[in-house]
Protein backbone atom coordinates (compact mmCIF):
# COMPACT_ATOMS: atom_id res chain seq x y z
CA UNK A 1 0.00 0.00 0.00
CA UNK A 2 2.56 2.51 -1.27
CA UNK A 3 0.00 4.99 -2.00
CA UNK A 4 1.69 8.98 -2.28
CA UNK A 5 -0.31 11.69 -3.63
CA UNK A 6 -0.11 15.56 -2.51
CA UNK A 7 -1.38 16.94 0.56
CA UNK A 8 -4.18 18.79 -0.33
CA UNK A 9 -7.16 20.15 2.49
CA UNK A 10 -9.98 19.23 0.61
CA UNK A 11 -10.65 17.35 -2.78
CA UNK A 12 -11.57 19.66 -5.62
CA UNK A 13 -7.88 21.19 -4.86
CA UNK A 14 -6.82 18.46 -6.42
CA UNK A 15 -6.64 18.56 -11.02
CA UNK A 16 -8.50 16.19 -12.69
CA UNK A 17 -5.78 13.83 -13.55
CA UNK A 18 -4.79 14.44 -9.75
CA UNK A 19 -7.93 13.24 -8.87
CA UNK A 20 -7.86 10.48 -10.55
CA UNK A 21 -4.89 9.46 -9.35
CA UNK A 22 -5.60 9.72 -5.72
CA UNK A 23 -8.88 7.69 -6.37
CA UNK A 24 -7.16 5.00 -8.01
CA UNK A 25 -4.56 5.19 -5.24
CA UNK A 26 -6.61 5.52 -2.28
CA UNK A 27 -8.71 2.12 -3.42
CA UNK A 28 -7.05 -0.44 -1.65
CA UNK A 29 -6.55 1.87 1.19
CA UNK A 30 -10.44 2.29 1.44
CA UNK A 31 -11.66 -1.10 0.65
CA UNK A 32 -9.12 -2.40 3.28
CA UNK A 33 -9.66 0.39 6.09
CA UNK A 34 -13.60 -0.28 5.82
CA UNK A 35 -13.22 -3.81 5.41
CA UNK A 36 -11.13 -4.01 8.80
CA UNK A 37 -13.29 -1.76 10.19
CA UNK A 38 -16.67 -3.65 9.55
CA UNK A 39 -14.86 -6.76 10.43
CA UNK A 40 -14.30 -5.21 13.58
CA UNK A 41 -16.80 -4.22 14.57
CA UNK A 42 -19.06 -7.52 13.83
CA UNK A 43 -16.97 -10.33 14.63
CA UNK A 44 -16.86 -10.34 18.27
CA UNK A 45 -20.62 -9.28 18.35
CA UNK A 46 -21.61 -12.03 15.55
CA UNK A 47 -19.12 -14.87 17.82
CA UNK A 48 -21.50 -13.92 20.94
CA UNK A 49 -24.50 -14.24 19.40
CA UNK A 50 -23.17 -17.15 17.57
CA UNK A 51 -22.48 -18.90 21.14
CA UNK A 52 -25.96 -18.08 22.41
CA UNK A 53 -27.46 -19.55 19.73
CA UNK A 54 -25.52 -22.59 20.36
CA UNK A 55 -26.22 -22.70 24.05
CA UNK A 56 -30.03 -21.65 23.51
CA UNK A 57 -30.30 -24.82 21.52
CA UNK A 58 -28.58 -26.95 23.81
CA UNK A 59 -30.61 -26.04 26.45
CA UNK A 60 -33.69 -25.92 25.17
CA UNK A 61 -33.24 -29.76 23.45
CA UNK A 62 -31.71 -31.01 26.97
CA UNK A 63 -35.43 -29.73 28.42
CA UNK A 64 -37.19 -31.11 25.83
CA UNK A 65 -35.62 -34.44 26.19
CA UNK A 66 -36.03 -34.07 30.12
CA UNK A 67 -39.66 -33.58 29.46
CA UNK A 68 -39.95 -36.55 27.01
CA UNK A 69 -38.44 -39.15 29.72
CA UNK A 70 -40.11 -37.57 32.64
CA UNK A 71 -43.35 -38.13 31.36
CA UNK A 72 -42.53 -41.21 29.80
CA UNK A 73 -41.67 -42.52 32.98
CA UNK A 74 -44.40 -41.28 34.21
CA UNK A 75 -47.41 -42.05 32.18
CA UNK A 76 -45.37 -45.87 32.42
CA UNK A 77 -47.22 -46.24 36.23
CA UNK A 78 -50.71 -44.69 34.74
CA UNK A 79 -51.03 -46.83 31.48
CA UNK A 80 -51.98 -50.76 31.34
CA UNK A 81 -48.57 -52.81 30.24
CA UNK A 82 -50.64 -53.51 26.75
CA UNK A 83 -49.71 -49.30 26.46
CA UNK A 84 -46.10 -49.99 27.00
CA UNK A 85 -45.04 -48.55 23.72
CA UNK A 86 -46.93 -44.99 24.49
CA UNK A 87 -44.54 -44.12 26.89
CA UNK A 88 -41.50 -46.00 25.43
CA UNK A 89 -41.74 -44.37 22.89
CA UNK A 90 -41.31 -40.68 24.14
CA UNK A 91 -38.34 -42.48 26.46
CA UNK A 92 -36.37 -43.21 23.49
CA UNK A 93 -36.59 -39.75 21.55
CA UNK A 94 -36.03 -38.12 24.77
CA UNK A 95 -32.53 -40.38 25.30
CA UNK A 96 -32.00 -39.86 21.23
CA UNK A 97 -32.09 -35.92 22.33
CA UNK A 98 -29.39 -36.15 25.07
CA UNK A 99 -26.77 -36.70 23.31
CA UNK A 100 -27.93 -33.90 20.45
CA UNK A 101 -27.84 -31.66 22.94
CA UNK A 102 -24.55 -32.44 24.21
CA UNK A 103 -23.39 -32.43 20.76
CA UNK A 104 -24.29 -28.35 20.86
CA UNK A 105 -23.44 -28.13 24.24
CA UNK A 106 -19.71 -28.54 23.11
CA UNK A 107 -20.21 -27.13 20.08
CA UNK A 108 -20.96 -23.89 22.16
CA UNK A 109 -18.26 -24.19 24.47
CA UNK A 110 -15.98 -24.54 21.46
CA UNK A 111 -17.35 -21.20 20.18
CA UNK A 112 -16.88 -19.63 24.10
CA UNK A 113 -13.38 -20.67 23.55
CA UNK A 114 -12.62 -18.90 20.30
CA UNK A 115 -13.88 -16.17 21.88
CA UNK A 116 -11.02 -14.33 23.71
CA UNK A 117 -8.55 -15.03 20.93
CA UNK A 118 -11.06 -13.36 18.69
CA UNK A 119 -11.37 -10.13 20.84
CA UNK A 120 -7.43 -10.17 20.89
CA UNK A 121 -7.72 -9.96 16.97
CA UNK A 122 -10.45 -7.21 17.49
CA UNK A 123 -7.87 -5.62 18.97
CA UNK A 124 -4.84 -5.84 16.84
CA UNK A 125 -7.34 -4.82 14.19
CA UNK A 126 -8.27 -1.78 16.07
CA UNK A 127 -4.76 -0.93 16.59
CA UNK A 128 -3.99 -1.57 12.96
CA UNK A 129 -6.97 0.29 12.31
CA UNK A 130 -5.14 3.15 14.30
CA UNK A 131 -1.73 2.70 12.33
CA UNK A 132 -3.97 3.33 8.62
CA UNK A 133 -5.50 6.39 10.59
CA UNK A 134 -2.29 7.27 11.68
CA UNK A 135 -0.80 6.71 8.37
CA UNK A 136 -3.62 7.44 5.85
CA UNK A 137 -5.95 9.93 7.90
CA UNK A 138 -5.15 13.15 6.01
CA UNK A 139 -6.66 11.26 2.75
CA UNK A 140 -9.32 9.43 4.32
CA UNK A 141 -10.52 12.46 5.22
CA UNK A 142 -11.38 13.80 2.20
CA UNK A 143 -13.49 10.91 1.48
CA UNK A 144 -16.70 10.78 3.12
CA UNK A 145 -17.26 7.90 4.95
CA UNK A 146 -19.82 6.66 2.58
CA UNK A 147 -18.16 6.73 -0.53
CA UNK A 148 -15.41 4.66 0.82
CA UNK A 149 -16.13 1.81 -1.26
CA UNK A 150 -13.94 -0.13 -4.18
CA UNK A 151 -17.39 -0.08 -6.22
CA UNK A 152 -18.41 3.84 -5.72
CA UNK A 153 -15.43 5.22 -5.97
CA UNK A 154 -14.88 3.01 -9.44
CA UNK A 155 -17.24 4.48 -10.45
CA UNK A 156 -16.53 7.77 -9.77
CA UNK A 157 -13.41 6.90 -11.91
CA UNK A 158 -14.98 6.01 -14.24
CA UNK A 159 -17.20 9.18 -14.95
CA UNK A 160 -14.15 11.23 -13.98
CA UNK A 161 -12.36 9.46 -16.85
CA UNK A 162 -15.40 9.85 -19.37
CA UNK A 163 -16.12 13.29 -18.06
CA UNK A 164 -15.16 17.07 -17.31
CA UNK A 165 -17.35 16.53 -13.80
CA UNK A 166 -16.05 17.40 -10.61
CA UNK A 167 -15.81 14.83 -7.52
CA UNK A 168 -18.37 17.37 -6.10
CA UNK A 169 -20.78 16.88 -9.83
CA UNK A 170 -20.37 13.59 -9.92
CA UNK A 171 -21.28 12.74 -6.10
CA UNK A 172 -24.27 15.02 -6.10
CA UNK A 173 -24.93 13.11 -9.76
CA UNK A 174 -25.19 9.69 -7.61
CA UNK A 175 -27.07 11.68 -4.43
CA UNK A 176 -29.94 12.22 -6.94
CA UNK A 177 -29.74 9.01 -8.84
CA UNK A 178 -29.71 7.36 -5.26
CA UNK A 179 -33.00 9.70 -4.41
CA UNK A 180 -34.73 9.36 -8.11
CA UNK A 181 -34.28 5.33 -7.48
CA UNK A 182 -35.67 5.18 -4.13
CA UNK A 183 -38.42 7.34 -5.16
CA UNK A 184 -39.30 4.97 -8.19
CA UNK A 185 -38.67 2.29 -5.84
CA UNK A 186 -42.06 3.67 -3.48
CA UNK A 187 -43.75 4.40 -6.80
CA UNK A 188 -43.60 0.94 -7.76
CA UNK A 189 -44.55 -0.24 -4.11
CA UNK A 190 -47.25 2.51 -4.07
CA UNK A 191 -48.91 1.16 -7.63
CA UNK A 192 -48.20 -2.98 -6.34
CA UNK A 193 -50.12 -1.99 -3.61
CA UNK A 194 -53.04 -0.01 -5.17
CA UNK A 195 -53.17 -3.06 -7.99
CA UNK A 196 -53.62 -5.42 -4.53
CA UNK A 197 -56.15 -3.29 -3.52
CA UNK A 198 -58.24 -2.52 -6.89
CA UNK A 199 -57.59 -6.71 -7.27
CA UNK A 200 -59.59 -7.27 -4.04
CA UNK A 201 -61.82 -4.91 -4.29
CA UNK A 202 -62.90 -6.10 -7.65
CA UNK A 203 -63.03 -9.79 -6.11
CA UNK A 204 -65.03 -8.33 -3.38
CA UNK A 205 -67.53 -6.31 -5.88
CA UNK A 206 -67.93 -9.82 -7.95
CA UNK A 207 -68.63 -11.65 -4.33
CA UNK A 208 -71.46 -8.72 -3.16
CA UNK A 209 -72.84 -8.97 -6.58
CA UNK A 210 -73.10 -11.98 -8.69
CA UNK A 211 -71.88 -14.48 -5.42
CA UNK A 212 -74.31 -13.25 -3.11
CA UNK A 213 -76.97 -12.39 -5.31
CA UNK A 214 -76.53 -16.47 -6.74
CA UNK A 215 -76.79 -17.65 -3.10
CA UNK A 216 -79.74 -15.27 -1.85
CA UNK A 217 -81.83 -16.58 -5.02
CA UNK A 218 -80.78 -20.28 -4.27
CA UNK A 219 -81.57 -19.78 -0.36
CA UNK A 220 -84.76 -17.91 -0.93
CA UNK A 221 -85.48 -21.01 -3.01
CA UNK A 222 -84.44 -24.15 -0.67
CA UNK A 223 -86.53 -21.92 1.65
CA UNK A 224 -89.71 -21.93 -0.38
CA UNK A 225 -89.41 -25.32 -0.54
CA UNK A 226 -88.25 -26.32 2.62
CA UNK A 227 -91.03 -24.91 3.96
CA UNK A 228 -94.05 -26.80 2.93
CA UNK A 229 -91.84 -29.93 3.54
CA UNK A 230 -91.34 -29.37 6.92
CA UNK A 231 -95.18 -28.48 7.63
CA UNK A 232 -96.26 -31.86 5.59
CA UNK A 233 -93.82 -33.61 7.79
CA UNK A 234 -95.29 -32.37 11.00
CA UNK A 235 -98.78 -33.06 9.69
CA UNK A 236 -97.62 -36.50 9.08
CA UNK A 237 -96.14 -37.13 12.24
CA UNK A 238 -99.50 -36.12 13.82
CA UNK A 239 -101.78 -37.99 12.20
CA UNK A 240 -99.38 -41.05 13.56
CA UNK A 241 -99.20 -39.75 16.62
CA UNK A 242 -103.42 -39.44 16.40
CA UNK A 243 -102.92 -43.57 16.12
CA UNK A 244 -100.70 -43.56 19.37
CA UNK A 245 -97.64 -44.30 17.72
CA UNK A 246 -94.59 -42.26 18.01
CA UNK A 247 -93.30 -41.25 14.50
CA UNK A 248 -89.62 -41.47 15.79
CA UNK A 249 -89.94 -45.04 16.18
CA UNK A 250 -92.03 -45.30 12.61
CA UNK A 251 -88.95 -44.30 10.96
CA UNK A 252 -86.43 -45.97 12.80
CA UNK A 253 -88.50 -49.60 12.00
CA UNK A 254 -88.19 -48.03 8.31
CA UNK A 255 -84.77 -48.25 8.10
CA UNK B 1 -21.14 31.45 14.22
CA UNK B 2 -21.32 29.06 11.49
CA UNK B 3 -21.71 31.75 8.80
CA UNK B 4 -18.25 33.16 10.30
CA UNK B 5 -16.38 29.88 9.96
CA UNK B 6 -14.12 29.77 6.85
CA UNK B 7 -14.26 26.38 4.74
CA UNK B 8 -11.24 24.63 6.21
CA UNK B 9 -12.60 25.75 9.83
CA UNK B 10 -16.47 24.32 8.92
CA UNK B 11 -15.16 21.11 7.54
CA UNK B 12 -13.48 20.49 11.02
CA UNK B 13 -16.02 21.20 13.28
CA UNK B 14 -18.40 19.33 11.09
CA UNK B 15 -16.09 16.16 10.98
CA UNK B 16 -16.31 16.50 14.65
CA UNK B 17 -19.40 16.54 15.01
CA UNK B 18 -19.96 13.56 12.81
CA UNK B 19 -17.28 11.46 14.68
CA UNK B 20 -18.99 12.41 18.30
CA UNK B 21 -22.33 11.59 16.79
CA UNK B 22 -21.27 7.94 15.65
CA UNK B 23 -19.48 7.80 19.29
CA UNK B 24 -22.91 8.78 20.95
CA UNK B 25 -24.73 6.49 18.50
CA UNK B 26 -21.92 3.49 19.84
CA UNK B 27 -23.00 4.05 23.24
CA UNK B 28 -26.58 3.93 22.58
CA UNK B 29 -25.86 0.28 20.81
CA UNK B 30 -23.98 -0.73 23.79
CA UNK B 31 -26.92 0.42 26.26
CA UNK B 32 -29.40 -1.82 24.05
CA UNK B 33 -26.88 -4.77 24.40
CA UNK B 34 -26.55 -4.00 28.08
CA UNK B 35 -30.92 -3.55 28.32
CA UNK B 36 -31.07 -6.67 26.45
CA UNK B 37 -28.43 -9.21 28.15
CA UNK B 38 -30.56 -7.52 31.15
CA UNK B 39 -33.53 -8.30 30.44
CA UNK B 40 -32.60 -12.23 29.17
CA UNK B 41 -31.16 -12.67 32.99
CA UNK B 42 -33.88 -11.92 34.47
CA UNK B 43 -36.22 -13.44 31.89
CA UNK B 44 -34.54 -16.59 32.57
CA UNK B 45 -34.51 -16.09 36.61
CA UNK B 46 -38.79 -15.58 36.54
CA UNK B 47 -39.31 -18.76 34.78
CA UNK B 48 -36.98 -20.41 37.13
CA UNK B 49 -39.09 -19.39 40.22
CA UNK B 50 -42.14 -19.80 37.72
CA UNK B 51 -41.30 -22.98 37.37
CA UNK B 52 -40.66 -23.99 41.35
CA UNK B 53 -43.78 -22.51 42.07
CA UNK B 54 -45.93 -24.29 39.48
CA UNK B 55 -44.03 -27.51 40.25
CA UNK B 56 -44.88 -27.41 43.92
CA UNK B 57 -48.34 -26.37 42.83
CA UNK B 58 -48.45 -29.72 40.87
CA UNK B 59 -47.35 -32.01 43.28
CA UNK B 60 -49.61 -30.33 45.79
CA UNK B 61 -52.63 -30.62 43.63
CA UNK B 62 -51.66 -34.32 42.97
CA UNK B 63 -51.32 -35.45 46.27
CA UNK B 64 -54.59 -33.97 47.27
CA UNK B 65 -56.33 -35.30 43.84
CA UNK B 66 -54.83 -38.68 45.02
CA UNK B 67 -55.98 -38.85 48.66
CA UNK B 68 -59.69 -37.58 47.36
CA UNK B 69 -59.65 -40.26 44.86
CA UNK B 70 -57.87 -42.75 46.36
CA UNK B 71 -56.03 -43.85 42.72
CA UNK B 72 -52.38 -43.61 43.80
CA UNK B 73 -51.23 -44.45 39.92
CA UNK B 74 -51.91 -40.82 39.23
CA UNK B 75 -49.48 -39.62 41.78
CA UNK B 76 -46.64 -41.31 39.42
CA UNK B 77 -47.73 -38.96 36.12
CA UNK B 78 -48.03 -35.57 38.52
CA UNK B 79 -45.09 -36.79 39.89
CA UNK B 80 -42.95 -36.95 37.04
CA UNK B 81 -44.88 -33.23 36.02
CA UNK B 82 -43.47 -32.27 38.96
CA UNK B 83 -40.11 -33.57 38.74
CA UNK B 84 -39.43 -32.10 35.14
CA UNK B 85 -40.90 -28.38 36.45
CA UNK B 86 -37.80 -28.50 38.69
CA UNK B 87 -35.15 -30.06 36.49
CA UNK B 88 -36.68 -27.04 33.80
CA UNK B 89 -35.87 -24.43 36.91
CA UNK B 90 -32.66 -25.93 37.54
CA UNK B 91 -31.46 -25.51 33.67
CA UNK B 92 -33.43 -21.66 33.81
CA UNK B 93 -31.11 -21.12 37.24
CA UNK B 94 -27.69 -22.57 35.46
CA UNK B 95 -28.96 -20.31 32.22
CA UNK B 96 -29.65 -17.13 34.35
CA UNK B 97 -26.69 -17.58 36.45
CA UNK B 98 -24.24 -18.01 32.96
CA UNK B 99 -25.98 -15.30 31.60
CA UNK B 100 -25.49 -13.15 34.49
CA UNK B 101 -21.64 -13.71 33.75
CA UNK B 102 -22.39 -11.39 30.36
CA UNK B 103 -24.10 -8.45 32.37
CA UNK B 104 -20.59 -6.91 34.06
CA UNK B 105 -18.29 -7.16 31.10
CA UNK B 106 -20.85 -5.32 28.66
CA UNK B 107 -22.19 -2.24 31.68
CA UNK B 108 -17.81 -1.91 31.63
CA UNK B 109 -18.20 -1.73 27.67
CA UNK B 110 -21.41 1.06 28.17
CA UNK B 111 -19.83 2.88 30.89
CA UNK B 112 -16.32 3.29 28.99
CA UNK B 113 -18.22 4.46 26.30
CA UNK B 114 -20.30 6.69 27.89
CA UNK B 115 -17.29 8.45 30.07
CA UNK B 116 -15.94 8.51 26.97
CA UNK B 117 -19.19 10.44 25.46
CA UNK B 118 -18.87 13.12 28.57
CA UNK B 119 -15.39 13.41 28.08
CA UNK B 120 -16.10 15.70 24.72
CA UNK B 121 -20.26 16.12 25.46
CA UNK B 122 -19.17 19.76 26.19
CA UNK B 123 -17.16 20.05 23.35
CA UNK B 124 -20.12 18.68 21.53
CA UNK B 125 -22.15 20.80 22.98
CA UNK B 126 -20.76 23.67 21.85
CA UNK B 127 -19.82 22.93 18.58
CA UNK B 128 -23.63 22.34 18.31
CA UNK B 129 -24.80 25.32 19.77
CA UNK B 130 -22.74 27.20 16.89
CA UNK B 131 -25.39 25.41 14.28
CA UNK B 132 -28.00 26.84 13.78
CA UNK B 133 -31.04 25.33 14.26
CA UNK B 134 -32.72 22.89 11.68
CA UNK B 135 -28.83 21.84 11.04
CA UNK B 136 -27.97 20.16 14.23
CA UNK B 137 -29.06 16.60 13.39
CA UNK B 138 -26.17 13.48 12.33
CA UNK B 139 -28.46 13.92 8.79
CA UNK B 140 -27.73 17.64 9.00
CA UNK B 141 -23.95 17.40 9.38
CA UNK B 142 -23.27 14.51 7.08
CA UNK B 143 -25.19 16.47 4.30
CA UNK B 144 -23.16 19.62 5.17
CA UNK B 145 -20.30 18.02 5.30
CA UNK B 146 -20.49 15.93 2.47
CA UNK B 147 -20.87 19.54 0.27
CA UNK B 148 -18.23 20.98 2.05
CA UNK B 149 -15.70 18.26 1.39
CA UNK B 150 -16.64 17.14 -2.13
CA UNK B 151 -16.50 21.20 -3.26
CA UNK B 152 -20.17 21.15 -3.72
CA UNK B 153 -20.05 23.94 -0.75
CA UNK B 154 -17.29 26.13 -0.09
CA UNK B 155 -19.07 28.58 2.16
CA UNK B 156 -21.10 27.90 5.06
CA UNK B 157 -23.81 30.02 3.43
CA UNK B 158 -23.80 26.76 0.07
CA UNK B 159 -23.79 24.38 2.87
CA UNK B 160 -26.87 25.15 4.41
CA UNK B 161 -28.54 25.25 1.34
CA UNK B 162 -27.17 21.95 0.37
CA UNK B 163 -28.64 20.63 3.42
CA UNK B 164 -32.08 22.20 2.53
CA UNK B 165 -32.12 20.25 -1.02
CA UNK B 166 -31.04 17.21 0.94
CA UNK B 167 -33.76 17.62 3.85
CA UNK B 168 -36.37 18.79 0.80
CA UNK B 169 -35.13 15.12 -0.60
CA UNK B 170 -35.82 13.44 2.80
CA UNK B 171 -39.19 15.39 3.25
CA UNK B 172 -40.09 14.04 -0.48
CA UNK B 173 -39.15 10.38 0.32
CA UNK B 174 -40.57 10.19 3.65
CA UNK B 175 -43.78 11.80 1.68
CA UNK B 176 -43.36 8.58 -0.58
CA UNK B 177 -43.47 6.37 1.76
CA UNK B 178 -46.19 7.76 4.11
CA UNK B 179 -47.99 7.56 0.64
CA UNK B 180 -46.96 3.61 0.51
CA UNK B 181 -48.19 3.36 3.85
CA UNK B 182 -51.35 4.42 3.38
CA UNK B 183 -51.99 2.28 0.09
CA UNK B 184 -50.70 -0.82 2.02
CA UNK B 185 -53.08 -0.31 4.72
CA UNK B 186 -56.15 0.63 2.47
CA UNK B 187 -55.01 -3.20 -0.02
CA UNK B 188 -55.07 -4.54 3.60
CA UNK B 189 -58.84 -3.36 4.43
CA UNK B 190 -59.69 -4.51 1.12
CA UNK B 191 -58.32 -7.83 1.83
CA UNK B 192 -59.60 -8.26 4.80
CA UNK B 193 -62.73 -6.99 3.36
CA UNK B 194 -62.56 -9.56 0.75
CA UNK B 195 -62.43 -12.00 3.35
CA UNK B 196 -65.15 -10.88 5.41
CA UNK B 197 -67.53 -10.86 2.44
CA UNK B 198 -66.15 -14.43 1.69
CA UNK B 199 -66.78 -15.58 5.04
CA UNK B 200 -70.30 -14.80 5.32
CA UNK B 201 -71.23 -16.23 1.88
CA UNK B 202 -69.55 -19.65 3.15
CA UNK B 203 -71.78 -19.07 5.69
CA UNK B 204 -74.73 -18.36 3.59
CA UNK B 205 -73.56 -21.29 1.42
CA UNK B 206 -73.91 -23.51 5.08
CA UNK B 207 -77.18 -22.74 5.84
CA UNK B 208 -78.61 -23.29 1.87
CA UNK B 209 -76.59 -26.84 2.32
CA UNK B 210 -78.42 -27.27 5.38
CA UNK B 211 -81.66 -26.34 4.15
CA UNK B 212 -81.17 -28.91 1.66
CA UNK B 213 -80.12 -31.24 3.66
CA UNK B 214 -83.09 -30.81 6.26
CA UNK B 215 -85.46 -30.42 3.00
CA UNK B 216 -84.08 -33.56 1.47
CA UNK B 217 -84.55 -36.09 4.91
CA UNK B 218 -87.79 -34.60 5.72
CA UNK B 219 -89.00 -35.54 1.91
CA UNK B 220 -87.64 -39.27 2.74
CA UNK B 221 -89.23 -39.10 5.86
CA UNK B 222 -92.33 -37.61 4.92
CA UNK B 223 -92.47 -40.54 1.89
CA UNK B 224 -91.74 -43.42 5.03
CA UNK B 225 -94.44 -41.97 7.32
CA UNK B 226 -96.93 -41.71 4.23
CA UNK B 227 -96.19 -45.39 3.37
CA UNK B 228 -96.89 -46.24 6.92
CA UNK B 229 -100.31 -43.78 7.18
CA UNK B 230 -101.39 -45.58 4.34
CA UNK B 231 -101.69 -49.27 6.59
CA UNK B 232 -103.71 -47.15 8.58
CA UNK B 233 -106.33 -46.70 5.72
CA UNK B 234 -106.02 -50.75 4.85
CA UNK B 235 -106.51 -51.64 8.31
Amino acid sequence: MAATFRRVETIDQYSHDELIHFLTSIIPVVTVYDEVKDTADSMAEDAHKKYENKRDSYYRWLTFAIFLIVVGVGVLRVLPLQYLWISLFPICIGLILIPVSLKMKQASETLSKEIPGMEKEVKQLSQGLGQMQEKYGQALKLILSEYRHADQLNYIIEHLRNSDDSFADIAEQYEIEKHVQMIQDLHRQQIEQQQRRSDYEQRTEKLNTVDKVELMHALEEWRSRYEPIKNRNSDLRNIIRQHNENPDDVLREAQ
Amino acid sequence: MMEDFSRSQLIEKLSVLDQDFDALEETDKKKQRLDLAIARCSSFSTSSKVEVVVAFIVLALTLLVCILTSQWNIAALGGALGFFLFLSALIQDTRHKEAQHAVPKLAQAYKQSQESSSDFSEEFNRLESELPSGYKSHFAVQNMLRALLTGLATSPKSAKEYQDICQKRLDEEQQELKYLNQSTSLANQAKSDYYAVKLALEELETTISRLKNDATRLDEENQVLLVHINYYGKE
